[in-house]
């Protein structure tokens, strides 16, 4: 472990100490699949570094974007992100774009085969 | 920012989609990419999609996955599962979503969540070790979801025919097989169109536009 070594010479640029992310009860994560899409109700503010990861996700967020991209980007369990994204929908700082992936219709399929084929 | 008070943000309301700046929300559509261990699923994930491939992992633990438990994760035995995924824009409408599902029979869990709402699967093959391939077949045959065989040809592979593979492999008349290049991406396309053909077809006999080449 590496915990105890001086600190780098060059400016680090900002520094934040790991506390652990802290949700507030256990909102309800069921609503949420890999494809729900969210998108952040505001842009990140000068509160928000102090909470590196929900300030990354309404950054992030700024156009919609699905749960699987956002875990992805942020580094985190998919699980954890989900209650992260359950708790700032709860707190209204993301909004929920779409309930589910649906199955799709006929013409979706179509269009489907046409984007394919133009590749 | 719009319409604050429109929105009752509960998770399960399905707060709506026009009810966000930016308007339309594009449908996502969801293929799963399968496979044993090893057979070219995040090749094939990356060699289609738009964006380099995301990985997101989930920390399992051998303990129930209880919200309060969180705090003593670190005492008992923990499982990281990672799981690829790419994306294509098809237009403005509809965004295709390409999961690589975790290959180890182990992460059964995860499959059941990566298969709801899926459109289908391609199956990746390898004829070195088709057997490998067998419990991703036999799920998605369980819950009736369409997929395609993809054989992956691995250089110093003996090159088998697709016949050879549907007989060992044991899937119905109906399913296609075909040869593929994970690496490729004209390859990998052709896995994906045969796959939306598939579904077509199964959904409409009538609608299926011509036989699978």
């Amino acid at each position: 472990m590496d915990a105890g070594r001086a600190a780098p010479e060059s400016d680090p640029g900002r520094l934040v100490r790991p506390f652990a992310i802290g949700v507030d009860g256990a909102p309800a994560t069921s609503g949420l699949d890999l494809l729900t899409r969210v998108v952040a109700r505001r842009p990140p503010g000068d509160d928000d570094h102090m909470r590196p990861e929900r300030e990354s996700l309404l950054r992030l967020a700024a156009q919609p974007q699905s749960v699987a991209e956002l875990a992805a980007l942020v580094g985190l369990p998919l699980s954890v992100a989900k209650l992260l994204i359950a708790d700032m929908i709860e707190s209204r700082d993301l909004a929920l774009c779409t309930s589910a992936s649906a199955v799709p219709g006929d013409d979706v399929l179509h269009m489907l085969l046409d984007g394919l084929r133009a590749l | 920012m719009a319409s604050a008070d429109s929105d009752n943000v509960a998770p399960h309301s399905g707060a709506g989609s026009g009810a966000e700046p930016g308007g339309q929300i594009p449908l996502a559509v969801k293929i799963l990419v399968a496979g044993g261990f090893g057979v070219g699923k995040t090749t094939m994930v990356g060699s289609v999609s738009e964006i380099a491939p995301l990985s997101t992992e989930e920390v399992m633990t051998e303990a129930s996955m209880g919200v309060d438990d969180l705090g003593g994760v670190e005492d008992k035995s923990t499982t990281t599962v990672a799981l690829d995924f790419g994306r294509i824009t098809v237009n403005q409408q509809v965004v295709l979503y390409l999961f690589g599902t975790p290959g180890q029979g182990r992460f059964w869990f995860m499959w059941d969540e990566l298969a709801e709402g899926a459109l289908g699967a391609v199956v990746l093959a390898d004829t070195r070790r088709l057997d490998t391939c067998f419990p991703a077949v036999d799920f998605f045959e369980r819950r009736r979801i369409p997929f395609v065989v993809a054989v992956n040809r691995f250089e110093g592979a003996h090159d088998y025919g697709v016949e050879e593979v549907r007989e060992a492999v044991d899937v119905s008349a109906d399913v296609p097989i075909l040869l593929a290049d994970a690496r490729d991406r004209q390859s990998s396309k052709s896995a994906l169109l045969a796959l939306v053909e598939h579904v077509m077809h199964r959904r409409s006999p009538a609608m299926s536009a011509r036989p699978l080449p």
